[in-house]
């Protein structure tokens, strides 16, 4: 335990059953689309089939004619009403003014630069209406050629913006000390691919919009991840003071960064709630979900490693090629950027310099999806440390075990990006404990002498990786408690609710600072409604921020008690002591007399907190796979994954494991299966479930996730790091490196992902020849 | 992804589904289970105006064993 705060657990560390589950697993969930009210009105949104191209026209009157139809608005109608321009959807992360020009109009207008890109919102009584008249509706469109990837987008033969005579909006930089001077004995340079893939949530993405013209009030369900910043965007954009709009979070089935972001549709809903005066609801359909939801991933990466010959590694330098999409969205910052400043992973790496370019292309823009940039450059780092290991023939994992930054060079620092200038640091770890307990719990060294064998028409292979896990984004978080009339608490948190098991959590902590039981606490969240300030949860920051802002909440709330109590006792707010279920005696000369908490509970006794801070946490640790490739089909079977990751202090061991082993699930899936296709006119090929392929349980039976908390954070009261991401974050590069160990005899090195079998066929084909 | 307007009937007999089919001028379409038609319509991709069921139609869900083999009836369930 850190010396700089004290704090004693109960619920905290112990598995305690989500108390989310009953009413979820009831039915009782209340998700966006299973809101309704009086006088609804449904909405459906017409996006363009073409990727790129000039809207000549828009006919809308045979539609409008349409049975049940109550309105149909385009680009014209938003320019009229915000002033003559069509408002954008603005940069949250990492905003600059190089990027504004890139930025997405919520609603096409004059050009369409993406199939899916919405053009006319249709607002009918009933769904199947308001679709019936999107088809009725004329869209003419003179297509332009598709930039379709980003060699042809670095070309800048066509623009997807004219006036701005490039397709690459900016080129972010990471640096740490003179990787160009760095002479070595051994370099090697290659390059890595990752497919475009997203995180594909059970719940699509849905509003309700509620407009009350006389109140001057503008209410919106469908809240998700950050809903006080979605709020400030909507109000700017529609023109209102922000406390004449309220965003609700209602359950939420799954978040992984993708959603809750503001989107178009985040204006366009409330627009025609407003226009119509009637509240208006939306539901994203799958095949929208596939092309209105951020993508995430596409990158290329060319990277250099220069070491000595005992495998201590100089210097990391290299390029990268983000494939953006269309526009650059929300978070369009942060992929470009992490995957450059996280390329040297948990490494001791004194030298680096990578730089990372934005390319725009006519796809659908990306956002972040669970460990941003992370995945992706683990990949590559991890594959290019076995390629350097087997050159010079150290073991892998005594390469890594060499390189791995040391508990005494604590707090580490990452290469520096800029702009604006990131700098990043590891807080605390024992980097080596979680690899060697790693490679304990899949028994390397007995399985060892597997690599490469050939059993049973399979060949069987190891891999390792090594990983840091980034969190607790500042730049703070609220919470407030309120003593109710019924003597229970209730605690409002500014963090966000995305099916994370936050509520939960949140109680366990609140429960341990009162000393109360935990049903005794009820737990409010994500709402706009709530607090004045909130952050939301991204960056795996939800229960490391929330969490802390709650015990100041409950310290400050223990002065109130103290006070209220003094006052009823008559004596000094120092002389009350706080106990067990907030119980106040009094102490000191005349000592003896105490108040339960329903006593004092009639009083409104209400505490806020709030924990600020920018630095942020680092969970680090290592996995592991086994794998069985058939060289006859090229598929490849995961027999065994181990996750050892080390989290500084797990509040509840039953949702973190939770939490890692579906990351572990998402990173294989976007390992082995999940593709988002492009042909060359910038058509989506994969635009339903049935083409575009997520694991199943039969996929990955035998995935194994082991939490530590050797590694207490400095940076917050609970020691807690963000757990939410690291699962996700090896799984390409181990289950990539197992498949080159499995295959070794061949010479098949992969480079990019996913490992189809198809891939791997061809991979072995071209070994052979 | 919802359903397009279309009629719908639901005929007793082979003859009257033929009649049905035909009358529909190929804007008809069959249905028993929906699994590929009902998707299809839902992403617009198929807008038929007519779609007879073929559920109540009598003698097409046997298996029978012959000379020349096995005969599957075109409304045989994996669960017979």
């Amino acid at each position: 335990m850190n010396a700089k705060y004290a704090f004693v657990p109960n619920f905290v560390g112990t598995p305690v059953e989500r108390i989310e589950d009953l009413r979820l697993l009831r039915g009782r969930g209340q998700f966006v689309d299973d809101l309704h009210c009086e006088a609804m009105l449904h909405a459906a949104i017409l996006r363009s089939s073409v990727a790129h191209g000039r809207i000549r026209s828009i006919n809308v009157a045979a539609a409008r004619a349409m049975p049940g139809v109550r309105g149909i608005f385009t680009a014209e109608d938003v320019v009229q009403a915000s002033n003559g321009s069509v408002p954008t959807v603005p940069a949250r992360s990492f905003p600059l003014p190089e990027l504004v020009p890139f930025e997405q109009p919520v609603i096409a207008h004059t050009k369409v630069r993406y199939v899916g890109e919405p053009v006319a919102v249709v607002v009918a009584d009933s769904v199947a209406l308001a679709e019936d008249a999107l088809d009725a509706v004329e869209l003419d469109i003179e297509p332009l050629p598709a930039v379709a990837d980003w060699h042809a987008s670095a070309r800048n033969g066509t623009l997807l913006f004219e006036e701005r005579g490039s397709n690459q909006p900016i080129t972010y930089t990471a640096s740490k000390g003179d990787a160009a001077s760095v002479v070595a004995p051994y370099v090697r340079r290659e390059t890595f691919r990752v497919q475009r893939h997203t995180a594909v949530c059970m719940e699509p993405r849905g509003l309700l919009a509620v407009w009350d013209g006389a109140h001057t009030k503008l209410r919106v369900s469908g809240a998700a991840k950050v809903p006080f910043a979605i709020r400030r965007a909507l109000a700017q954009r529609m023109d209102l003071p922000e406390d004449c709009v309220d965003m609700i979070e209602s359950d939420v089935g799954g978040g992984f960064g993708v959603r809750g972001e503001f989107y178009p549709e985040d204006y366009l809903i409330p627009f025609v709630a407003r226009k119509l005066n009637r509240p208006v609801k939306w539901t994203e359909d799958r095949r929208e979900n596939l092309l209105a939801s951020d993508h995430a991933r596409e990158i290329d990466m060319e990277i250099e490693i220069a070491c000595e010959k005992d495998g201590t590694i100089l210097a990391l330098r290299g390029c990268a090629w983000v494939d953006m999409g269309a526009y650059v969205r929300a978070n369009g910052s942060i992929q470009p950027g992490n995957a450059a400043q996280f390329l040297s992973g948990p490494y001791r790496v004194p030298n680096i310099h990578v730089q990372s370019t934005m390319l725009l292309t006519n796809k659908t823009p990306v956002g972040t999806y669970r460990a941003p940039g992370r995945f992706e450059a683990d990949f590559f780092r991890e594959r290019l440390f076995d390629m350097a290991a087997r050159d010079l023939a150290i073991d892998p994992v005594e390469f890594r075990r060499r390189n791995l930054v040391s508990k005494e060079e604590m707090p580490y620092p990452f290469a520096t990006v800029t702009p604006p200038e990131r700098k990043e640091e590891m807080d605390s770890g024992d980097y080596r404990i979680t690899l060697d307990r790693c490679l304990a719990e899949i028994k390397w060294p007995e399985k060892a002498r597997l690599q490469g064998k050939l059993i049973d028409g399979r060949y069987h292979g190891l891999g390792i990786g090594c990983f840091i896990e980034g969190g607790a984004s500042g730049p703070r978080e609220n919470a407030r408690l309120d003593v109710e009339p019924d003597a229970s608490v209730s605690v409002y948190v500014g963090s966000a609710n995305i099916g994370q098991g936050l509520e939960t959590v949140c109680v366990q902590i609140a429960a341990d600072a009162l000393k109360l039981p935990m049903e005794r606490i009820r737990i409010f969240h994500g709402s706009t409604t709530y607090l004045k300030e909130g952050f939301g949860s991204f960056h795996s920051r939800s229960v490391v921020m929330g969490g802390s802002a709650i015990l100041a909440a409950a310290e400050n709330l223990k002065q109130v008690i103290c006070q209220a109590a003094a006052r009823r006792l008559g004596c000094a707010a120092s002389d009350v002591v706080i106990g067990e279920g907030l119980i106040a005696f009094q102490s000191g000369k005349a000592g003896g007399k105490s108040l339960a908490l329903s006593e004092l509970a009639g009083e409104g006794l209400s505490a806020e907190g709030t924990f600020a801070n920018h630095h942020h946490t680092t969970a680090y640790g290592a996995a592991a796979a086994h794998v069985a490739v058939d060289a006859r089909t090229g598929h490849v079977a995961v027999l065994e994954y181990v996750m050892v990751e080390d989290l500084g202090r797990i509040i509840n061991p039953l949702t973190a494991n939770g939490q890692a082993v579906g990351a572990i699930v998402q990173g294989l899936g976007g390992a082995f299966l999940e593709n988002l296709v492009y042909d060359e006119h910038g058509q989506l090929l994969t635009a339903s479930l049935a083409d575009y392929m997520l694991p199943t349980a039969t996929d990955f039976p035998s995935i194994r996730a082991i939490m530590l908390e050797n590694s207490p954070s400095p940076n917050n009261p609970l020691g807690a790091k963000g757990g939410g991401e690291g699962g996700t974050v090896a799984v390409g590069g181990v289950v990539a490196n197992a498949v080159a160990a499995a295959l070794v005899t061949l010479g098949v090195e992969p480079r990019e992902l996913p490992l189809s079998p198809l891939k791997i066929w061809h991979l072995i084909e071209a070994a052979r020849r | 992804m919802k359903l397009p307007a279309f009629e719908y009937a639901s005929p007793e007999t082979l003859a009257e589904a033929v009649v049905l089919l035909a009358a529909g001028g190929g804007t008809a379409k069959a249905i028993s289970g929906g699994q590929s038609l009902l998707p299809t319509m839902a992403f617009r991709l198929a807008t038929p105006t007519l779609l007879v069921d073929l559920r109540k139609l009598p003698g097409l869900d046997r298996i029978t064993l012959g000379e020349d083999g096995v005969r599957l009836g075109a409304k045989v369930r994996c669960k017979a």
